[in-house]
């Protein structure tokens, strides 16, 4: 029980990319399951330039008793962001051709 | 390069709005281009006038401005024919159904459905009586916060009327400084009791003593860079000045002044008045303030009496005001009586009744709380008793059950394109739940439960006993409304925080989770314990299992909606947008 666990350090509204996605979060020799958030932002400099995008993952402090609550934010670049964004579509594709079967 | 909406800003922005405003409705809703909508709707804000959320295209809502939520008489009737004229949806709340008022946590009023064609009419019609909506929205000097009694207030220690005219007359009138870098809050208080909650606003006077060449002097202490919202909520923090009343103003304008000329207007995300005093520090600040921008004489912070603050404190009933419902006598012999509206949403019909009521037994006056409460001032003895028994205070009593005395609402999905669930329908039913099937001890008269409908927490959940933020949970294959349910905030001496004891808890089952923490707090509490005291004596784990989700009878009004419709309560294709009449426009271009 660590104190301001569950103290959410994303914003959650309804701009967010996904309020609710299922998770699990693993270590040497535990794992648990957990909901979290997940949001995709433009990262801006100071002064206020469009640098990159940031890929936020927060999993809800209650969930995970192991860990103090946190958030990771993946700082990746234009290029990198379309190099993702084209594996997850490819994966969603495949997903959703092989939906009928599974 | 500047964010775009300094770009909007920088184009066109302050009272020049209004002229803007004038031309389109004079044209229609279709005369906006349709690209240009985000920078107008942006630049709409600071003349109160908001666009609905997705869905509801063409109607808006009007935020209303005042000073320390100061009604003069002839203005609250004014608003409540204004909102049963105008304030009409093409689809009614199966609550409150069609016209009403909601009363604000900054001590304002806000219409809903307004067509855009009707806001000049509505501007006559308001501002004969001396009602604004200038500058109640976007990058500005908003709604100024105080203690609603100021002026009346048997304790006040320091007079703040007069500090809070100036700065409305004066201030934020000022269209020189009408374009801040981000929405920017000002409070001023005078009274012993933190009503004004100064410590979560951009600057907050206090009251304050301090000795000047050996004499006590009565004056403010001020704090700066305060603010609430889920992402990193912050107290304000003391600049160690002390100002007299009558140098108060020089000093709050020297601060916004100071912001408007050292804010930062490139970067949104870290710009807010608290992260700017993050940056610079309250030495680096003061020094600035000092030597540029204030020419008085400023003593060192003086004695404040914050450790008296009784104003959401979680204190026992005996130590003082927690509110300003009830009856109070004011510093003249008359008395000022507080109703209580649970969620802060009055029929227009009621508005109209209320500002009756208040010429009829006091001077007319009608003042507004933090709390989404309205007070009737200047009720003479004589008069008292007859008003206590007048229809509209058996409804939103002054003597309210403890459920509903602590309730407050943000808008949620039902207009908010924020949030992510419905809020003032739903604490409505959850409170009449709870009235009747939780048995409070009878000296536990506060409990406060603040339901925001996203992290943005304009409902001030951060600061309530029992925290309600929206959020969505899986419950059996569909996905739901949830509450993120959180405890232990409060304001007092210091703001406190909740922290979130359970997540995503299907809205179906909160009510019963709050009726299973409330049996575990009856029989575990001490003799005369309060719920606040209570909870921080509590382990958090014990916090947990007692706060347990539980389906019971409590029906909810629209838990699968979860921010699908474009009205929680309405099956079907949305109108919108319509002509002034209501009649769907159809996008055949």
């Amino acid at each position: 029980m660590t104190e301001g666990r569950s103290r959410r350090l994303l914003d959650v509204t309804a701009y967010t990319t996904l309020d609710f996605a299922d998770a699990t979060v693993e270590g040497h020799g535990w794992e648990d399951d957990a909901v979290g958030v997940v949001d995709v932002s433009v990262d801006e400099s100071a002064a206020g330039n469009p640098e990159g995008v940031t890929l936020s993952l927060e999993l809800d402090g209650t969930d995970v008793a192991d860990l103090p609550q946190h958030a990771t934010h993946l700082e990746l670049s234009a290029g990198e962001a379309e190099t993702l964004a084209s594996a997850l579509t490819d994966a969603a594709a495949t997903v959703a051709e092989g939906g009928e079967e599974s | 390069m500047p964010h775009k909406k300094e770009q909007y800003k920088a184009e066109l922005y302050g009272d020049a709005v209004r002229e803007k405003i004038v031309e389109f409705a004079e044209q229609g809703w279709e005369s906006i281009p349709e690209d240009e909508r985000e920078a107008w709707f942006s630049r709409f804000k600071f003349w109160g006038v908001f666009h609905h959320r997705s869905g509801q295209e063409s109607y808006f809502m009007m935020r209303l401005a005042n000073v320390n939520g100061v009604l003069e008489p002839g203005q609250l009737r004014a608003i409540g024919e204004v909102a049963r004229e105008y304030a009409t949806g093409p689809v009614e709340n199966p609550e409150f159904g069609d016209a009403w008022i909601d009363l604000t946590t900054r001590q304002s009023i806000q219409l809903h459905w307004l067509k855009l064609e009707d806001i000049p009419e509505i501007w006559e019609k308001l501002e004969a009586v001396g009602v604004s909506s200038r500058s109640a929205g976007g990058d500005t000097m908003r709604n100024v916060v105080g203690c609603p009694v100021a002026g009346r207030d048997k304790h006040e220690l320091v007079p703040a009327a007069p500090v809070l005219e100036e700065i409305k007359s004066d201030l934020r009138a000022d269209d020189a400084l009408a374009n801040m870098p981000r929405k920017f809050n000002i409070s001023v208080t005078g009274c012993r009791e933190g009503c004004a909650q100064d410590k979560i606003n951009g600057i907050g006077l206090e009251p304050a003593e301090q000795s000047v060449d050996g004499e006590t002097v009565r004056g403010f202490n001020v704090v700066v860079g305060g603010g609430l919202g889920g992402r990193e909520a912050r107290a304000a923090r003391g600049l160690d000045i002390f100002v007299r009343p009558d140098d108060a103003y020089d000093v709050v304008r020297g601060f916004v002044e100071l912001y408007h000329e050292h804010g930062n207007r490139e970067n949104r995300q870290n710009n807010r008045s608290r992260f700017f005093v993050d940056e610079r520090g309250t030495e680096e600040i003061r020094d600035l303030l000092v030597d540029e921008y204030v020419d008085v004489d400023l003593a060192r912070a003086g004695e404040n009496v914050r450790e008296d603050y009784t104003y959401n404190a979680g204190r026992p009933p005996e130590e003082g005001k927690a509110d300003h419902v009830g009856v109070h006598e004011q510093a003249d012999g008359k008395h000022y009586v507080g109703l209580s509206v649970p969620v802060g949403r009055l029929t227009a019909e009621e508005a109209i009744e209320l500002a009756d009521l208040a010429d009829t037994y006091g001077s007319g006056e009608v003042r507004l709380t933090r709390r989404q409460n309205p007070i009737i001032v200047d009720v003479p003895d004589l008069e008292l008793q007859h008003l206590l028994d007048e229809p509209l205070l058996q409804r939103h009593s002054p003597e309210p059950s403890t459920f509903e005395r602590g309730a407050m609402a943000c808008t949620g999905t039902e207009f908010c394109s924020l949030a992510l669930t419905e809020t003032k329908v739903r604490l409505t039913h959850m409170l009449r739940w709870l009235r009747e099937e939780v048995d409070l001890p009878d000296d536990v008269e506060q409990l406060k439960i603040h339901y925001s409908g996203c992290t943005a927490d304009c409902g001030q959940a951060m600061t309530a006993d029992i925290g309600l933020q929206g959020m969505r949970a899986r419950k059996g294959d569909e996905m739901v409304e949830a509450l993120d349910i959180g405890l232990g905030g409060g304001i007092g001496p210091d703001p406190s925080f909740v922290d979130w004891t359970r997540m995503r808890v299907p809205a179906d089952e909160a009510p019963g989770a709050i009726k299973n923490l409330l049996e575990t707090f009856v029989a575990e509490r001490a003799d005369g314990q309060q719920f606040r005291d209570w909870v921080e004596a509590t382990d958090a784990d014990a916090l947990e299992a007692a706060l347990e989700p539980e389906e019971t009878s409590y029906e909810d009004p629209c838990l699968y909606d979860a921010k699908g419709s474009w009205y929680p309560f309405a099956d079907g294709e949305s109108p919108a947008p319509t002509a002034p009449d209501g009649t769907p426009l159809t996008a055949d271009d």
